[in-house]
Protein backbone atom coordinates (compact mmCIF):
# COMPACT_ATOMS: atom_id res chain seq x y z
CA UNK A 1 0.00 0.00 0.00
CA UNK A 2 1.38 3.24 -0.70
CA UNK A 3 1.72 6.31 1.60
CA UNK A 4 -1.44 8.40 0.31
CA UNK A 5 -3.89 5.24 0.57
CA UNK A 6 -2.34 4.30 4.38
CA UNK A 7 -3.23 7.95 6.19
CA UNK A 8 -6.26 8.07 4.70
CA UNK A 9 -7.37 4.76 5.13
CA UNK A 10 -6.39 3.70 8.42
CA UNK A 11 -6.81 7.62 9.34
CA UNK A 12 -3.16 8.73 10.11
CA UNK A 13 -3.06 12.23 10.30
CA UNK A 14 -2.81 15.05 12.79
CA UNK A 15 -3.95 18.58 12.42
CA UNK A 16 -2.07 21.42 14.19
CA UNK A 17 0.13 18.94 17.03
CA UNK A 18 1.73 21.11 19.78
CA UNK A 19 4.97 20.42 20.39
CA UNK A 20 7.68 22.00 22.06
CA UNK A 21 10.72 21.18 20.03
CA UNK A 22 11.62 19.47 17.30
CA UNK A 23 12.89 16.30 19.75
CA UNK A 24 8.78 16.70 21.10
CA UNK A 25 7.47 16.30 17.73
CA UNK A 26 9.22 13.36 16.71
CA UNK A 27 8.12 11.41 20.17
CA UNK A 28 4.30 13.14 20.06
CA UNK A 29 3.87 12.75 16.15
CA UNK A 30 5.70 9.05 16.04
CA UNK A 31 3.49 7.48 18.54
CA UNK A 32 0.74 6.60 15.98
CA UNK A 33 3.42 4.61 14.80
CA UNK A 34 3.95 2.82 18.56
CA UNK A 35 -0.09 2.91 18.66
CA UNK A 36 -0.53 0.89 15.32
CA UNK A 37 2.13 -1.45 16.37
CA UNK A 38 4.39 -0.29 13.33
CA UNK A 39 7.12 0.61 15.23
CA UNK A 40 8.89 0.25 19.14
CA UNK A 41 9.54 3.36 21.58
CA UNK A 42 12.68 3.23 20.51
CA UNK A 43 12.11 3.50 17.29
CA UNK A 44 11.64 7.07 17.74
CA UNK A 45 14.18 7.72 20.26
CA UNK A 46 16.64 6.25 17.80
CA UNK A 47 15.75 8.59 15.44
CA UNK A 48 16.55 11.64 17.94
CA UNK A 49 19.98 10.22 18.10
CA UNK A 50 20.45 9.46 14.39
CA UNK A 51 19.73 13.62 14.26
CA UNK A 52 22.01 14.71 16.87
CA UNK A 53 25.20 12.27 15.77
CA UNK A 54 24.36 12.74 12.14
CA UNK A 55 22.61 16.29 11.65
CA UNK A 56 19.34 16.84 10.66
CA UNK A 57 19.17 13.81 7.85
CA UNK A 58 15.26 13.99 8.24
CA UNK A 59 14.28 17.30 6.80
CA UNK A 60 14.42 16.18 2.79
CA UNK A 61 12.42 19.61 1.83
CA UNK A 62 11.25 23.25 3.06
CA UNK A 63 9.49 23.08 5.97
CA UNK A 64 9.04 19.35 5.93
CA UNK A 65 10.95 16.44 7.71
CA UNK A 66 10.79 12.78 7.52
CA UNK A 67 11.47 10.93 10.68
CA UNK A 68 12.58 7.08 9.76
CA UNK A 69 15.12 4.91 10.76
CA UNK A 70 16.22 1.39 9.55
CA UNK A 71 14.20 -1.35 9.32
CA UNK A 72 16.01 -3.22 12.36
CA UNK A 73 16.17 -0.03 14.68
CA UNK A 74 13.15 -0.86 15.94
CA UNK A 75 10.57 -0.88 13.37
CA UNK A 76 8.08 -3.80 13.06
CA UNK A 77 5.35 -3.64 10.25
CA UNK A 78 5.01 -1.07 7.50
CA UNK A 79 3.47 1.91 9.23
CA UNK A 80 3.32 5.81 7.86
CA UNK A 81 2.02 9.31 9.34
CA UNK A 82 1.08 12.34 8.28
CA UNK A 83 1.35 15.75 11.10
CA UNK A 84 1.17 19.02 10.20
CA UNK A 85 2.22 21.33 13.19
CA UNK A 86 0.35 23.93 15.40
CA UNK A 87 3.59 25.97 15.88
CA UNK A 88 6.67 25.52 13.14
CA UNK A 89 9.93 23.50 14.80
CA UNK A 90 13.54 24.64 13.95
CA UNK A 91 16.23 21.33 13.01
CA UNK A 92 19.03 23.48 12.61
CA UNK A 93 18.91 23.05 8.93
CA UNK A 94 19.38 26.59 7.84
CA UNK A 95 18.03 25.32 3.82
CA UNK A 96 14.69 24.46 5.02
CA UNK A 97 13.79 25.82 8.88
CA UNK A 98 11.03 25.76 10.29
CA UNK A 99 9.23 22.69 9.96
CA UNK A 100 5.70 22.67 10.17
CA UNK A 101 4.79 19.20 8.19
CA UNK A 102 6.19 15.42 9.58
CA UNK A 103 5.71 12.56 7.67
CA UNK A 104 6.43 9.79 9.55
CA UNK A 105 7.74 5.98 8.25
CA UNK A 106 8.30 2.88 9.26
CA UNK A 107 9.37 -0.08 7.39
CA UNK A 108 10.17 -3.68 8.25
CA UNK A 109 13.06 -4.14 4.94
CA UNK A 110 14.28 -1.34 3.35
CA UNK A 111 13.10 -2.33 -0.21
CA UNK A 112 9.53 -1.44 1.10
CA UNK A 113 11.00 1.65 2.69
CA UNK A 114 12.67 2.83 -0.71
CA UNK A 115 10.40 1.46 -3.05
CA UNK A 116 6.66 2.08 -2.19
CA UNK A 117 7.05 5.09 0.85
CA UNK A 118 9.76 7.22 -0.45
CA UNK A 119 9.10 7.44 -4.40
CA UNK A 120 5.49 8.83 -3.33
CA UNK A 121 6.73 10.60 -0.59
CA UNK A 122 8.89 12.72 -2.87
CA UNK A 123 6.09 13.20 -5.44
CA UNK A 124 3.76 14.62 -2.79
CA UNK A 125 5.98 17.06 -0.81
CA UNK A 126 7.35 18.26 -4.81
CA UNK A 127 3.62 19.05 -5.31
CA UNK A 128 3.67 22.71 -3.40
CA UNK A 129 0.30 24.08 -3.90
CA UNK A 130 -0.78 20.36 -2.16
CA UNK A 131 1.93 21.69 0.87
CA UNK A 132 0.51 24.60 1.06
CA UNK A 133 -3.13 23.15 1.40
CA UNK A 134 -2.36 20.48 3.92
CA UNK A 135 -0.67 22.90 5.93
CA UNK A 136 -3.34 25.38 5.62
CA UNK A 137 -6.25 22.50 6.54
CA UNK A 138 -8.44 23.05 9.83
CA UNK A 139 -8.72 19.53 10.70
CA UNK A 140 -7.89 15.84 9.56
CA UNK A 141 -11.00 15.25 7.53
CA UNK A 142 -9.75 18.24 5.42
CA UNK A 143 -6.06 16.73 4.89
CA UNK A 144 -8.06 12.92 3.97
CA UNK A 145 -10.04 14.61 1.16
CA UNK A 146 -7.21 16.58 -0.06
CA UNK A 147 -5.17 13.16 -0.02
CA UNK A 148 -7.88 11.22 -1.59
CA UNK A 149 -7.99 13.08 -4.68
CA UNK A 150 -4.11 12.97 -5.31
CA UNK A 151 -3.08 11.14 -8.51
CA UNK A 152 0.38 10.04 -8.75
CA UNK A 153 2.17 8.36 -11.28
CA UNK A 154 3.16 5.57 -9.19
CA UNK A 155 5.16 3.49 -12.03
CA UNK A 156 7.88 6.39 -11.98
CA UNK B 1 29.13 16.26 -21.55
CA UNK B 2 30.61 13.01 -19.81
CA UNK B 3 28.65 10.46 -18.90
CA UNK B 4 29.10 6.88 -17.27
CA UNK B 5 27.06 3.80 -16.19
CA UNK B 6 27.06 1.84 -12.87
CA UNK B 7 25.64 -0.14 -10.69
CA UNK B 8 24.62 1.15 -6.94
CA UNK B 9 26.07 -0.67 -4.42
CA UNK B 10 25.19 0.60 -0.83
CA UNK B 11 22.52 -1.91 0.79
CA UNK B 12 19.84 1.31 1.21
CA UNK B 13 20.35 2.99 -2.45
CA UNK B 14 19.68 6.59 -2.84
CA UNK B 15 17.27 6.75 0.11
CA UNK B 16 17.24 10.04 2.56
CA UNK B 17 20.34 9.85 4.54
CA UNK B 18 22.87 8.75 1.18
CA UNK B 19 20.54 10.95 -1.06
CA UNK B 20 21.15 14.04 1.13
CA UNK B 21 24.57 13.67 1.32
CA UNK B 22 25.09 12.61 -2.60
CA UNK B 23 22.81 15.82 -3.31
CA UNK B 24 25.73 17.92 -1.43
CA UNK B 25 28.68 16.33 -2.87
CA UNK B 26 27.11 17.50 -6.54
CA UNK B 27 26.00 20.62 -5.08
CA UNK B 28 29.76 22.00 -4.77
CA UNK B 29 30.29 21.78 -8.45
CA UNK B 30 29.31 23.89 -11.12
CA UNK B 31 28.34 22.02 -13.86
CA UNK B 32 24.85 20.64 -14.11
CA UNK B 33 24.71 16.84 -13.04
CA UNK B 34 21.50 14.55 -13.72
CA UNK B 35 21.23 10.67 -12.90
CA UNK B 36 19.23 8.12 -15.27
CA UNK B 37 17.39 5.08 -13.78
CA UNK B 38 18.09 3.11 -16.58
CA UNK B 39 15.42 0.13 -15.96
CA UNK B 40 12.85 2.86 -15.51
CA UNK B 41 14.23 5.36 -17.82
CA UNK B 42 13.54 8.42 -16.04
CA UNK B 43 15.75 11.20 -15.07
CA UNK B 44 16.96 13.31 -12.26
CA UNK B 45 18.96 16.51 -10.90
CA UNK B 46 21.25 15.38 -8.80
CA UNK B 47 21.35 18.88 -7.12
CA UNK B 48 17.46 18.07 -6.01
CA UNK B 49 16.66 15.53 -3.19
CA UNK B 50 13.58 15.44 -4.13
CA UNK B 51 13.72 14.82 -7.44
CA UNK B 52 16.47 12.04 -6.65
CA UNK B 53 14.49 10.11 -4.11
CA UNK B 54 11.60 10.28 -6.79
CA UNK B 55 13.55 7.56 -8.99
CA UNK B 56 13.57 5.71 -6.22
CA UNK B 57 17.09 4.14 -6.24
CA UNK B 58 17.58 0.70 -4.51
CA UNK B 59 20.87 -1.64 -4.69
CA UNK B 60 21.44 -3.09 -7.58
CA UNK B 61 19.80 -0.35 -9.87
CA UNK B 62 21.91 0.55 -12.78
CA UNK B 63 22.12 3.85 -13.20
CA UNK B 64 23.72 6.78 -15.70
CA UNK B 65 25.47 10.05 -14.15
CA UNK B 66 26.06 12.59 -16.60
CA UNK B 67 27.47 15.87 -16.27
CA UNK B 68 27.62 19.03 -18.24
CA UNK B 69 29.90 22.18 -17.40
CA UNK B 70 32.67 23.54 -16.50
CA UNK B 71 34.09 21.31 -14.34
CA UNK B 72 32.40 18.23 -15.55
CA UNK B 73 34.78 15.60 -15.61
CA UNK B 74 35.73 16.27 -12.05
CA UNK B 75 32.46 16.16 -11.00
CA UNK B 76 31.72 12.94 -12.33
CA UNK B 77 34.91 11.22 -11.10
CA UNK B 78 33.81 12.64 -7.69
CA UNK B 79 30.41 11.93 -7.58
CA UNK B 80 30.83 8.12 -9.21
CA UNK B 81 33.61 7.57 -6.69
CA UNK B 82 31.52 8.93 -3.94
CA UNK B 83 28.15 6.81 -5.04
CA UNK B 84 30.36 3.40 -4.96
CA UNK B 85 31.77 4.20 -2.07
CA UNK B 86 28.94 4.77 0.18
CA UNK B 87 28.67 1.93 2.87
CA UNK B 88 25.49 2.12 4.63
Amino acid sequence: MGFLEYIVENKAAICNLEVDNWEDAIIKGGQMLIDKQAAKPEYLTTIIEKCKVNGPYIVIAPGIAMPHARPEEGALALGYGLVTLKNPVVFGDPDNDPISLMLYIAAPDVKAHNEEAITQIAELCDDEPTIEKILAADDVEEIYTLLDGLEYDDEF
Amino acid sequence: MVKDTFVITNPTGLHTRPAKRVVAEAKTFECDITITSISKGKVANLKSLLKLMKLGLSQDSEVELSCDGADEQAALDHIKSYIQNLED
